[in-house]
């Protein structure tokens, strides 16, 4: 269970000494809850103290990566809900793949899934993971799948291999790799083994919640850290209660055998009821799923969905700060002067468009704070919008000698004039809402 | 006749020479006072209104303004002409009087709980002696006889004399056969000797407390040989010219000349201010021996004169939080020559003296066990949570919306403001207005009852729009907006209706919104909940009239058992008071300064989702606010709160 700032504070020696490089312990102790220092900055922190923080300090959900390289990292959640602070990693997306296809099908599946990506809002989404089910009798095709994705992609790979023999084969193929192992049966001592020689994680499934949580205990006993559940259960229904009982688990009750990311295939040929379980599942606490077949069209929807789902919420968004043409404008239009912060962006360019009025709308670099936000903190001020604009070249982009500043910032505009030689300094109104209304009352250009 | 005549602007005490015929408010504005004028000079609005104190004018009637208040000698400044020598008072300004008899009695009935203690230990002492004629066998030095005289009664020992009093002690000791008083003052670690005079003394030994708000300023005379207030003035910060909030008159400092103005300025304030109280308690100037000021960071800045450019600036450092001693003569304060300046510690760029002064007026440190959160709301809101142990701060821009700003219909708490409402069971609306006569608008108490009242009544949604079903014959829609109806023009002081529009109400809701939010998130931040305050202290003017249960509704306030919610009235100049009564407070206030934890919101990646979640009547999260949930389903609340 996570300590809170005050819980951290009553461990701490309360000296305000300031050695750790914050100014009082309760900073301190506000940071430390945050995950923003250890409990190693303080010099002066008790035996006591370092044992209590020790325990709180482990992550309710562990974080397991999976993949060579930096891998893909799925787990480390501390919240239930989105709005409650961010969700930190995005569920990885696989394919699956069977050795019993033929070595063309597996090829041309690898080919599709490497060539596949999505560029939205300047993230590029891709699948991460690949799922080898070996269904086939042969070791040599298990092995030569898992060699051609290995050869064809750098993606982390999870195995469902029945066959011990041919699974230590693949592993030792795979030994710098991180790749996980899908169990379908319970856990055994065997499986301990071959994931610590190996240095694989384990994807543990049970009949039931009671036996997950006895199988987790077991293999953490065991000195094994890495696992994944894959939650017990038949149909969507189970499937998203189960996931939400294992997460609160976690979180709220701080029950650790459930501290880890959450497993789900997706079965069945119909696209529509695919799309619609891995949605259900990405909501609802699914770190890794895995599709049955490739189907851009399902990608695409989950990729958008995933992105919304793992966007940081507490940040605020941000435009490009640079000139934006609304309507239709030529070098004669209005220009307008407000901040990147994407509300206000959007706000104030939309107002414009209900105006009728065609115009340019500058967009100052404001670091996404918003216009009276940026003026109190000195980050939309006289000097700052006339290097702007200045930097831009407005004056040789268009005709007009006028900008339209935000009526909230009304005090800046004899200085912006003085600090813009030639321009004249509009104050437009305070409320967005009132751009229409305002641009038929006053001349702009 | 002259071409030329002489303005004077109250309550500024500033002016000019002007042609004859000059236009008032292009006058106004030249002399670079804040009056505002929403019509741009058609005389519609009604924002420029002066009140012609003395002096010819020519005006103009406007339907703004009807015959009897213009009777009274208001004018709108855009529709008159200068005739000739003026003085005139912008009303918007107006000396405040304190409402001393509405004022808290927290202070006074709490002596024991404070976290200040009420003890006569001021850093200025008076100490009678009689100083033994040298002889022959001892003759040291009259200095040296003073000094050992004076160990020995009071136990304190003086190294430092200021010149001015040697070159006088000689007489002085002669004069009364060795009878003298000592004056000593403490700066730094030891103490000096800063007048000497003959028994009895002449003198009385006082200090000054001062609260130097972004607004208003009060002043506060102490005899500190008894720790009794002797006089309090109040009235608006000369600064106000220059721009109403900290952040204009940061900005206005960074011309050259600029700083030192609004040095001045404040000095000029505390002095008129001062000058008045020492008029008031029959005193001399040169009987104040100490000044303890509490301002919050900017203003203590501008008062130093140092230069608060960075306080605004990432990452909002102020040039000093704790202040060193300064002579108060070298600030330009006229009190005497030797009076130290003792000015409350900040805690970073926005929770400044004005904050850590008000805590000792507060029980928050004398609680180990116990956790409160103390509120200041004004223009800008500062929170502090904590108890002995440890203390969290932050600050929040609320914006004026309660305290007249931003709102249409909104005043201060002046004569004039309606200061609270409520609705009758039959959808009637009583309100009672400062000073009983005809209401001019209304004031912070006065909105959060009618926004609570209209919200309960379902006349508002949780949104903050009209319903127009429910607001009936109450519903006015014109160039503002839509609006409800509060009180006919034909029953107002201005003669005009007073209307709360959506747009009002929006700026009331963003203000409660941002008060709240920052609650919240301070909290969240040390890792507490709501239900786990065992007090909630509310101080500033805004708290005064303010009407708990109504406060809740809307969502400014937490649901909490309302009998944990106290007013403690002006606690920054409580606190002021306490540090120039004992030289403990002074070292307790110290020391909450470095131990208080400040959380700067504007870094805060949460704020912007507290915030937004807050921008409801009572709240996006109904569960925050059960028992506005009951009142909204039985709709019981109608009766409200009693106004008699």
């Amino acid at each position: 269970m996570a300590l809170s700032g005050l819980d951290i504070f009553k461990l701490l020696p309360k000296t305000n000494c300031g050695d750790c490089g914050v100014p009082t312990c309760m900073a301190f102790a506000m940071k430390i809850a945050q995950k923003k220092a250890e409990l190693s900055s303080c010099p002066h922190a008790s035996e006591e103290a370092k044992a209590a923080l020790g325990a709180a300090s482990e992550p309710p959900v562990r974080q397991v990566k999976i993949g060579p390289g930096s891998g893909w990292e799925v787990g480390g959640e501390t919240v239930l809900f989105r709005h409650e602070k961010t969700f930190f990693h995005p569920a990885g997306i696989g394919l699956e793949i069977r050795t019993s296809w033929s070595e063309e099908e597996i090829r041309e599946c690898v080919r599709q899934v490497e060539g596949f990506q999505v560029d939205r809002v300047g993230e590029v989404l891709k699948v991460n993971l690949f799922f080898i089910t070996h269904d086939s009798r042969e070791k040599s095709a298990f092995l030569k799948a898992v060699s051609l994705i290995k050869e064809n992609s750098s993606k982390g790979l999870i195995i469902d291999c029945p066959d011990e023999d041919a699974l230590k084969e693949g592993l030792e193929l795979l030994r710098s790799d991180r790749p996980a192992v899908f169990l379908r049966r319970s856990l055994t001592e065997g499986d301990i083994q071959t994931a610590k020689a190996f240095g694989s994680s384990l994807v543990i499934t049970a009949a039931s919640l009671q036996d997950l949580a006895d199988q987790a205990e077991k293999a953490k006993k065991a000195g094994l850290s890495d696992l994944i559940l894959n939650s017990p259960g038949d149909g969507l229904g189970a499937a998203v209660q189960n996931n939400a009982i294992l997460r609160r688990s976690a979180l709220k009750k701080g029950f650790k055998p459930f501290g880890f990311p959450l497993f789900t295939r997706i079965a069945g040929e119909d696209g529509t009821e695919t799309l619609a379980a891995s949605a259900a599942l990405l909501c609802k606490y699914a770190s890794i799923i895995i599709l049955p077949r490739f189907d851009r069209a399902l990608l695409y929807a989950l990729f958008t969905l995933r992105q919304n789902i793992y966007t940081d919420p507490q940040k605020p968004i941000q435009v490009d700060p640079k000139i934006y043409g609304i309507g239709d404008p030529n070098p004669g239009s209005p220009v307008f002067v407000t901040t990147n912060f994407s509300l206000t962006y959007f706000i104030v360019s939309g107002e414009i468009e209900n105006s009728g009025t065609s115009a340019h709308l500058v967009v100052c670099d404001t670091e996404g704070q918003s216009v009276l936000t940026a003026w109190a903190g000195g980050k939309f001020v006289p000097e700052k919008i006339a290097k702007f604009i200045k930097d831009i070249k407005l004056e040789e982009k268009v005709k007009t000698r006028k900008i339209v500043i935000p009526g909230f910032v009304a005090q800046i505009s004899g200085e912006l004039e003085e600090k813009l030689p030639g321009w004249e300094v509009i104050v437009g109104c305070q409320e967005a809402a009132d751009i229409p209304s305002f641009v038929k009352s006053v001349k702009l250009v | 006749m002259k071409k030329s005549v002489q303005v004077e602007f109250l309550p500024f005490r500033t002016g000019g020479a002007f042609a004859r015929g000059t236009n008032l408010l292009d006058a106004v504005k030249k002399a670079g006072l804040p009056l505002k004028s929403a019509c741009g000079g058609k005389g519609t609005c009604g924002e420029c209104l002066v009140r012609i104190m003395g002096g010819k004018v020519k005006t103009r009637t406007s339907a703004a303004l009807p015959k009897e208040v213009r009777d009274l000698g208001y004018a709108l400044a855009c529709q008159t002409e200068i005739e000739d020598d003026l003085t005139v008072e912008l009303p918007k300004f107006e000396e405040q009087s304190i409402r001393g008899e509405a004022g808290s009695r927290f202070f006074e009935d709490n002596r024991d709980r404070l976290s200040g203690v009420f003890e006569v230990n001021p850093s200025v002492r008076k100490i009678q002696v009689l100083v033994p004629p040298a002889t022959l066998s001892d003759n040291s030095s009259d200095l040296r006889r003073l000094q050992r005289k004076v160990q020995k009664e009071a136990g304190l020992r003086f190294a430092r004399v200021e010149i001015r009093i040697l070159k006088r002690m000689a007489a002085a000791i002669r004069e009364q056969a060795g009878s003298v008083t000592a004056v000593l003052a403490r700066s730094g670690s030891g103490w000096t000797l800063v007048d000497i005079e003959p028994f009895p003394p002449s003198k009385r030994l006082c200090g000054l407390a001062c609260d130097i708000g972004t607004t208003t300023v009060v002043c506060e005379i102490v005899d500190l040989e008894n720790g009794r207030v002797l006089s309090t003035t109040a009235g608006f910060n000369q600064q106000l010219r220059c721009g109403e909030d900290v952040i204009s008159r940061i900005e206005y400092s960074r011309r050259p000349g600029r700083l030192e103005e609004l040095q001045a300025l404040a000095v000029r304030t505390v002095n008129a201010l001062l000058e008045k109280a020492c008029r008031e308690a029959g005193l001399s100037n040169e009987n104040i021996l100490d000044v303890s000021l509490a301002g919050n960071t900017t203003m203590t800045h501008l008062l130093l004169g140092l230069d608060p450019r960075f306080i605004r600036e990432e990452p909002y450092t102020p040039t000093v939080n704790i202040v060193p001693e300064v002579k108060a003569a070298d600030l330009g304060l006229k009190v005497n020559a030797e009076a130290l300046v003792h000015c409350a510690p900040a805690v970073g760029s926005y929770v400044g003296g004005d904050i850590t002064a008000g805590l000792l007026a507060t029980p928050i440190l004398r609680d180990a066990d116990k956790t409160s959160l103390f509120i200041d709301a004004g223009t800008n809101g500062e929170l502090v949570v904590g108890n002995r142990d440890w203390l969290a701060t932050c600050a929040c821009s609320a914006g004026p919306a309660f305290e007249g700003g931003g709102t249409k219909c909104g005043l201060p708490a002046i004569e004039g403001a309606i200061e609270a409402v409520r609705f009758s069971r039959s959808g009637g609306l009583e309100y009672r207005v400062i000073g009983g006569g005809k209401p001019k608008g209304l004031c912070g108490s006065g909105l959060v009852d009618l926004l609570a009242g209209l919200f309960i009544q379902g006349t508002i949604d949780r949104g903050g729009r009209l319903n127009p079903d429910r607001a009936g014959k109450r519903l006015v829609r014109n160039g503002d907006g839509t609006g409800f109806l509060v009180e006919r023009g034909a029953r107002t002081f201005w003669g005009r209706d007073i209307v709360l529009t959506e747009k009002d109400i929006v700026n009331l809701i963003r203000t409660k919104g941002a008060v709240f939010s920052a609650c919240s998130l301070l909290l969240k931040n040390i890792g507490l909940t709501f239900n786990r305050l065992d007090a909630v202290y509310i101080a500033g003017g805004f708290g005064q009239h303010l009407d708990v249960e109504n406060a809740i509704r809307i969502g400014l306030l937490p649901d909490l058992e309302r009998e944990k919610f106290h007013y403690l009235g002006n606690t920054s100049l409580g606190g002021a008071y306490l540090i120039l009564l004992s030289e403990r407070n002074r070292e307790l206030v110290n020391a909450v300064a470095g131990k208080m934890t400040y959380i700067e919101l504007n870094t805060e990646p949460g704020y912007m989702n507290e915030y937004t979640g807050s921008l409801f009547l009572p709240h996006t999260d109904a569960g925050l606010f059960p028992s506005v949930a009951r009142a909204l389903e039985t709709r019981k609340g109608l009766g409200g709160r009693d106004i008699s």
